[in-house]
């Protein structure tokens, strides 16, 4: 296998798309940065000027935290390795080369394995393109705030994040022998994740209670009422939407883009798990699929 | 005798449809072995077979002494070289680059043979073109580099020489052959241009309806082909007897015809058969080639 992962990096060392989506990366993180430091810039002075709004003091903690930007790349990254997947993956087999590999005498598993890795490596390639510019511009705008140790583990949690994504993108890429349907459906598969991991997020994020306006107003103001919200998800519903936001890749990577991991140790374990049933299902179905 | 690839009773099915049916052929190392068949007769389900691009459904086959279940086949596979249906290169890279990753899937640990290897096909001045500018002999000339870059023994091509332009196929014939004869290659190789086949292959195995209905080495297809008088007689014994007496040789075909394969005076002949009371009721002059051969044998059905 290692020959095929050898032979695949240099391939993606002459691709262009890859490159692209590097470029892409690291584009994203120079305009993050530089939306970030405006921000800094205007919380400052709003902070200056009106100390006692709290709104306004952690704004600027959070404008001046580099960490808030680094993972950035977790909730996206699953569009960068379906496009990857798709377009490297699948150009094996709309140029006939995965004939090749097979006719050398490399083993269906082998050849199917090397493709996650190649995805994985993609994968990792667009994170540090990213988090290097993050922290080639950043790091004299803002410093360096927060735990190390913490940071590490949200880097590992990513690269498992990663290997979830890679493990599906390969799937659907080398089971569709067509690239641009492997592409097209690539996308959509993780475009839905995105989504569907937004939805959960977005769910668990609906506050216990609202403040809501009465007819009644005293001094111009109305009155609130505070009162339950019934959008807010409790007792088992909450538990299960939990889940769902650490099971999926999509809702893990907002977790880290967010530095709020819930289950840091079963982050780990779901993507893992997710990764090694991608890829086990995929050998299996690889090993016995007819290619032309 | 030693066979590079022997298949046993090897089927194929797509479903209900069975592409390969109890298929047994037989590839004597150093030959070049015509594969012959109409569309959709199962040359290329069985190439892709024996490539372990796909399983059989039942039956096996034999590469270099080891069977299709053996896990050892995978190493063995590395002495085959094969072009199935269409060249598998990348459309993005140049020829050398093309070759330079199969050597990496290779794990073969030097480049320098890549200029050889893309003289020998006549590839060596395309610099930096990308494939996807080649022409279609370009590609199939780099298909076969790529599927030499392993200096394989056994070479497998599947309709080489599909699209090209006469000179083109003069090209990959004289390719073909110089593999033959300078490296020892054997060749499968399957074809529609059964005239070109007939310039090269040192075997034949026909195939109809997903069987091999006929293997035949060149020469005895030669000697069933040669050309001959065909006789329709009243009496073959009388015939056999004249012609005996003339020491010419001869083939009974049933009691009223035979065929001749050596000159004579037809008048001589004619006039020895009536002496015998032998009436000749029919003469014809038949030279067959391997077109007619293979319509003959397989059916009119469509003409290649």
């Amino acid at each position: 296998m290692s020959n095929l992962v050898r032979a695949g990096l240099e391939r993606l060392k002459k691709d262009k798309i890859f490159w692209c989506l590097i470029g892409l990366a690291a584009l994203e993180a120079a305009i993050l940065c530089y939306s970030q430091y405006q921000d800094l810039q205007r919380y400052r002075l709003w902070a200056e000027m009106m100390p006692e709004n709290e709104s306004y003091v952690w704004g600027l903690q959070d404008a001046s935290n580099l960490r808030t930007l680094l993972f950035k790349w977790a909730s996206v990254i699953g569009l960068s390795v379906a496009v990857l997947a798709g377009v490297f993956c699948g150009t094996d087999y709309s140029d006939g080369t995965i004939r090749n590999k097979i006719i050398a005498g490399h083993r269906r598993r082998n050849i199917y394995l090397s493709g996650f890795w190649l995805c994985l490596a993609g994968g990792l390639f667009f994170a540090a393109a990213f988090m290097g510019t993050v922290l080639l511009l950043g790091l004299p705008l803002f410093g360096w705030q927060g735990e190390t140790t913490e940071t590490v583990l949200f880097l590992l949690d990513g690269i498992l994040v990663i290997a979830a994504y890679a493990a599906l993108c390969n799937l659907i890429s080398m089971l569709i022998p067509r690239r641009t349907y492997g592409l097209i459906v690539n996308l959509f598969v993780a475009g839905v994740l995105m989504i569907a991991g937004m939805v959960v997020l977005m769910r668990l994020a609906e506050p216990e209670f609202t403040n809501r306006a009465t007819e009644i107003f005293v001094n111009g103001e109305p009155v609130l009422n505070h009162m339950p919200n019934p959008l807010y998800l409790s007792g088992d519903a909450r538990k299960l939407f939990q889940l769902l936001l650490d099971i999926l890749p999509s809702g893990q990577g907002y977790q880290i883009a967010g530095l709020s991991v819930w289950r840091p140790e079963w982050l780990w374990l779901f993507s893992a798990v997710f990764a090694g049933a991608a890829n086990g299902v995929g050998c299996r179905i690889f090993a016995k699929k007819d290619l032309k | 005798m030693e066979y590079v690839l022997t298949t046993e009773k090897l089927s194929k099915r797509y479903g209900r449809f069975k592409a390969l049916d109890e298929c047994t052929m037989h590839i004597e190392k150093g030959a070049i072995y015509g594969f012959v068949g109409k569309n959709g007769a199962g040359k290329t389900t069985l190439i892709r077979v024996i490539c372990g691009l796909q399983e059989p459904s039942a039956g096996t086959y034999t590469l270099y002494g080891r069977k299709n279940d053996d896990s050892s086949l995978a190493g063995i596979r590395r002495r085959i070289g094969a072009v199935v249906e269409t060249p598998a290169v990348y459309e993005g890279m140049t020829a050398q680059e093309n070759l330079r990753q199969q050597y990496r899937i290779l794990g073969l640990p030097s480049f320098d043979t890549i200029p050889e290897l893309l003289s020998l096909v006549g590839l060596e001045d395309t610099g930096k073109k990308k494939v996807r500018h080649f022409s279609l002999g370009m590609r199939q000339r780099l298909g076969i580099a790529v599927a030499l870059a392993s200096c394989p023994d056994f070479m497998i091509l599947d309709e080489p020489a599909n699209g090209l332009d006469p000179e083109g196929i003069i090209e990959i014939r004289e390719l073909i052959l110089k593999l033959n004869r300078e490296r020892q290659i054997t060749v499968l190789i399957s074809s529609h241009i059964l005239s070109e086949l007939s310039r090269l292959a040192t075997h034949y195995g026909f195939i109809d309806q997903g069987r091999i209905v006929q293997e035949i080495r060149a020469d005895a297809l030669e000697q069933a082909c040669r050309k001959c008088l065909r006789l329709r007689v009243s009496d073959t014994a009388a015939l056999a007897r004249v012609l005996g007496e003339r020491h010419l040789e001869y083939t009974i075909l049933s009691d009223t015809e035979a065929e001749l394969y050596d000159r004579l005076e037809i008048t001589d002949l004619v006039q020895a058969l009536a002496r015998e009371n032998c009436k000749v009721l029919a003469m014809q002059e038949r030279e067959e080639n391997l077109e007619g051969y293979y319509v003959n044998l397989i059916g009119g059905g469509s003409h290649e």
